[in-house]
């Protein structure tokens, strides 16, 4: 098993085109010799192996995203597996530290031999894991949502990625706000490259979807003192305000708004329920919360109410948006595995980025020019909350054809593009 | 002046600086003591052609962590100076060898170049601004300057912003044989670099810079006072390790194929004073050892445990506390 | 890049008004928490780097208070009490037998200090970000003169100036206050006359880690909590007793306050640049002057 992952890294070592393979962006022809032999052939055990935070500031997302992994896993083992392969699956704590996710994940490829990876990690972590994925010729499967650098100029050959947080979150929920409020709209982000990819992208589509920016404040990643932008935001008296916050910076900013009485709808560009739950359950009495989001339990398909009955009964708690991100997108991977014929990397790249069908939240289309995933898009609203869980209320639903850029609009700076 | 309590207790035992007079070499028989570093090197290189893939990955983390602690032992163990804010060396470096790889795909040694040059820049800056303060507000002020660093490149696009520089290929060599995308061949150069860096500094502490070093450590009123422009020397020496650690990140960025702005933070300058601390500060070799009981605690704590932090904590409070010279300098203490 | 800013509050009274009031109630909360460190280095010749955890210690010692009794004064009396009790384990455990060593040592292991304490506090209360609500009493907001205030902001600058004054008279002029400077100062003196030195260090730490943890508590309801939230801080609580001069309370409140109205004013007026502002004023302020603007280096001045 271990000589396995040994032989592989070797193969592209000794050849040195592993690197070039990727590159030129044509893995799936290029069949330099690890292309048949790799893989799990032989032990009939499939391997999947899993980078995510589990420890330093995201940890509490954890737990959602290890419960996923775990009953995706026994979930595939019921079924009879992977092409009939047992499935097994590997963790690792990436520590929240770009140095360890990657070392991390290239122990997985060297010692365990893992098949596919698939990574669940803060955008400072993300590009170099999956830069590991693709110079060791892995299949690497991004489960959270990241900057729009990491599909543009960062992305391989091996990486699949749900789609670029900032354009889809902003196109759903730039047509839903101005939809749902009205065309006013007050920005505030964290000044950083994230933050000004999502003050950009959500401004384009405002004025897309025929609202305007009425003002817009910035402040830095930790942020915890927002009352200059509590004030700017009751001075310009927006129908809604876009909010780029995740983390401390988000509960800090909630409280001063409630604080200061302001009842305008907030719509959070990324709403993990671990961390708005830190402004307190109270704060969602006044606080109109909304989000663009990707996946909420409140989602009516069978599969996810069935998963939701599960995940409920095991854990005693609903899963978040972090447990379903995690379970669509590796159960995406490992169904195009299980339609592939073999588990070598090629063979699994090429079954991956051809693949759509039904996962949990439904429909769910790999596009093969640039390996983003696309899903329909939804509106949720804070409905009420306790001391442990948030309560969503699906508002809208966004058609997947208008929340992504389409494939001719991008390809042109697409790196990963096999084409 | 150095003293910063102005308490008497404080002051009359300045001098008791923990200073391991006592260095490895005194023990050992001078014929052995010279060919010691090469012959460490050789057995260090060697374990490169015996160890899989893994335990490989993780002897190149510990031998570059160790370039990065022998070049912070200078300025610390030996000049007497706590800098917090040496992740800006190494961050820095780090950047240099990505972006010259991918945006400029020039050869190692045009890099490593680039990496002494962007050291020398960036140690001059540094040390003009925070060396005219001295101790405690040395180290405050050298990690709000590698801040400042970490905050811009986190925002600028060329670095990548948060997501970091990636490269796909580590650079060319000017010899055929040496391929660096062979792990083997990258740990050797790692290895090299090492036995280079410890060569360089034995070198200069031997030196009469090294005694005037030595003697701003033990007391820098008393060296002002025999002639020296001390400041010079403190300079000096901030810019000698200032290289050294940018060397070390250039390995670092170039080891891991990528550059983060938390190769900026100061938990990166925090990790490498815990590691010389661990080792043994004025040591020149404490740091080789620091470096390797951090990491393989890491590799076999975090399996097991999401807080081997806590035990690094306690470890290090320990050590401090009770074996102030660290693992080398215990060993070799001669009463 | 572009560079963005606030249309509407651009030079305007309104920008004024709202950049003092968040300025002053933020740069409340440096002058307290930098007051403690000031204190244990004025006086022990000790910095802290574990500060900012006896600061997120007070937060969650106040968090859990107040989860049990639900009254906010209590839970100020916690992170009191817990911020005095954890400083003075630290000073009689880790910094005490290091008295005699290079100061760099102290520093050195109140960073080993400060990871443990993090892990703990993820290890008994958690990881995650956890809510604490404002008082009742305190929430709300205040009209003057046409402008809102939030309550509790006001409620945050006025108890940090009676707290701060009150530190300032307790050393400068209580019969204690003067014992313990006294002591410090020639220490043979005072155990001649009977009063025992090693308790009057464990005071001092204990006081400057109350200190901190109180600005912890008292910034909780606004900030919420997390285990980084001191890590957060430390650094701008360095930057505040480097331009203040270290070991200067006088120092202390004019940094505090400067580089908090300095940030705010910087997030209206010029925002990409708003988190270099306090790094720029301390090259700015060592190149003009090493010791800080009110530092004698080394010792404790008023």
């Amino acid at each position: 098993m271990v000589r396995e992952g040994l032989s592989r890294r070797d193969v592209l070592a000794a050849t040195g085109t592993g690197a070039v393979v990727g590159l030129a962006g044509c893995s799936s022809d290029s069949g330099n010799g690890n292309g048949n032999g790799g893989g799990g052939g032989g032990d009939d055990v499939f391997r999947v192996g899993l980078v995510a935070f589990q420890s330093g500031p995201y940890s509490a997302f954890a737990p959602d995203i290890q419960d996923a992994f775990e009953m995706l896993i026994d979930d595939w083992n019921d079924m009879g597996g992977v092409q009939g392969m047992e499935v097994e699956g590997f963790n690792r704590d990436s520590e929240a530290a770009p140095e360890t996710a990657i070392q991390r994940a290239q122990e997985l490829i060297d010692s365990e031999g893992v098949d596919m990876l698939a990574t669940f990690l803060s955008t400072d972590e993300d590009g170099g894991v999956m830069n590991v994925g693709g110079r060791n010729g892995v299949p690497t499967v991004t489960c959270a949502t990241g900057a729009r650098l990491l599909v543009d100029e960062q992305c391989n050959p091996y990486s699949f990625r749900a789609p670029t947080s900032t354009l889809t979150k902003a196109k759903a929920g730039a047509a839903g706000g101005v939809d749902l409020f009205g065309e006013e709209v007050f920005q505030l982000n964290p000044d950083y490259s994230w933050g000004h990819e999502i003050q950009e992208d959500w401004e384009r589509t405002i004025e897309e979807a025929g609202g305007t920016v009425v003002d817009q404040g910035w402040a830095e990643l930790g942020a915890s003192d927002f009352s200059t932008h509590v004030g700017a935001i009751q001075d310009a008296d927006p129908d809604w305000i876009q909010f780029g916050f995740a983390g401390s910076g988000a509960v800090a900013f909630m409280t001063e708004a409630q604080q200061t009485g302001i009842d305008i709808p907030q719509f959070h560009h990324v709403a993990y329920e671990p961390t708005i739950l830190g402004a307190g359950s109270s704060v969602f009495d006044e606080t109109r919360v909304y989000t663009p989001t990707e996946y909420t339990y409140d989602i009516d398909t069978e599969a996810n109410q069935d998963f939701v009955d599960r995940f409920e009964s095991e854990t005693g708690r609903l899963p978040g948006l972090a447990a379903g991100q995690a379970y669509r997108h590796i159960e995406a991977a490992l169904r195009a595995a299980d339609g592939a014929d073999g588990t070598g990397p090629d063979t699994l790249v090429s079954a991956i980025r051809e693949w759509s069908g039904e996962v949990i939240s439904g429909e769910y289309n790999m596009r093969s020019c640039d390996h983003q995933a696309s899903y329909p898009m939804y509106i949720a609203e804070v409905d009420s909350a306790d001391d442990d869980q948030i309560y969503w209320s699906v508002e809208e639903t966004i058609p997947a054809d208008e929340v992504l850029a389409s494939c001719d609009e991008v390809t042109g700076r697409m790196e990963c593009s096999v084409e | 002046m150095t003293s910063i309590g102005l308490k008497p207790r404080l002051k009359a035992t300045q001098s008791r600086f923990v200073t391991v007079k006592t260095d490895i070499e005194e023990t050992l028989p001078p014929q052995v003591l010279q060919f010691l570093p090469v012959i460490a090197g050789v057995a260090l290189a060697a374990l490169g052609f015996v160890l899989p893939a893994h335990p490989l990955q993780v002897m190149t983390h510990i031998v570059i962590l160790a370039i990065f602690g022998v070049a912070y032992d200078l300025l610390f163990g030996y000049t007497g100076l706590l800098s917090f804010g040496h992740a800006a060396f190494f961050g820095t470096g780090a950047y240099v060898s990505i972006y010259l790889t991918t945006a400029m795909e020039w050869p190692l040694l045009a890099i490593l170049v680039v990496a002494i040059l962007a050291g020398v820049v960036l140690s001059l800056v540094i040390g003009i601004i925070s060396l005219r303060t001295h101790g405690v507000y040395f180290a405050m002020l050298t990690l709000a300057l590698a801040q400042l660093l970490y905050i811009i490149a986190y925002r600028l696009d060329v670095t990548g912003g948060a997501s970091g520089l990636p490269t796909f290929m580590r650079p060319e060599t000017i010899l055929p044989v040496v391929d660096l995308g062979n792990n083997v061949h990258f740990y050797l150069l790692c290895v090299a670099i090492l036995v280079i860096t410890y060569l360089v500094m034995k070198r200069i502490l031997s030196s009469p810079m090294g005694d005037v070093f030595r003697a701003i450590r033990e007391n820098e009123e008393r060296a002002q006072m025999i002639g020296y422009h001390t400041f010079r020397y403190k300079l000096a020496s901030l810019t000698i390790s200032g290289v050294f650690s940018v060397l070390a990140g250039s390995l670092f960025g170039l080891f891991l194929y990528f550059a983060s702005p938390r190769f900026l933070y100061w938990q990166m300058s925090g990790e490498v004073l815990l590691i010389t601390l661990f080792g043994g500060a004025g040591t020149l070799i404490g740091p080789f050892f620091g470096a390797t009981f951090i990491v393989l605690l890491e590799e076999f704590l975090s399996p097991v445990t999401d807080h081997w932090l806590l035990f690094v904590g306690i470890a290090f409070v320990f050590v401090v506390i009770l074996f102030p010279k660290g693992i080398v300098g215990t060993l070799t203490q001669e009463d | 890049m572009v560079l963005p800013h606030n249309t509407l509050l651009q030079i305007s009274v309104d920008g004024i008004v709202q950049g003092l009031y968040s300025g002053i109630s933020f740069g409340m909360i440096l002058v307290l928490t930098a007051a403690g460190l000031t204190l244990i280095f004025g006086l022990m010749g000790v910095v802290n780097f574990a500060h900012g955890e006896l600061y997120a210690a007070g937060a969650y010692a106040g968090f859990v208070l107040f989860g049990v009794t639900g009254n906010f004064a209590v839970a100020v009396v916690a992170a009191v009490i817990a911020g005095f009790a954890i400083g003075a384990i630290m000073e009689v455990s880790i910094i005490r037998p290091l008295y005699d060593r290079e100061p760099l040592y102290q520093l050195a292991v109140t960073f080993g200090a400060a990871i443990i304490l993090i892990e703990l506090i993820e290890v008994i209360i958690g990881p995650q970000s956890q809510p604490f609500p404002i008082p009742d009493l305190l929430s709300g907001s205040i009209a003057v003169a046409g402008y809102t205030f939030g309550t509790y902001r006001i409620f945050l600058i006025v108890a940090g100036g009676i707290l701060v004054t009150a530190l300032w008279l307790f050393l400068t002029k209580s019969k204690y206050g003067l014992i313990i400077r006294a002591a410090i100062f020639d220490t043979e003196m005072v155990e001649s006359m009977g009063y025992d030195v090693n308790r009057a260090y464990t005071f001092i730490f204990g006081l400057g880690a109350a200190y901190a943890a109180i600005a912890g508590v008292l910034v909780a309801p606004l900030f919420g909590l997390f285990p980084e939230m001191g890590a957060e801080i430390i650094i701008l609580i360095f930057v505040v007793v480097v331009v203040g001069g270290l070991g200067s309370f006088k120092g202390v409140i004019v940094a505090g306050l400067l580089i908090g109205i300095a940030q705010s004013f910087g997030q209206i007026y010029v925002p990409w640049a708003a988190e270099a502002i306090p790094f720029v004023l301390m090259v700015a302020v060592i190149l003009y002057r090493p010791q800080g603007l009110f530092g004698v280096e080394g010792v404790f001045t008023e």
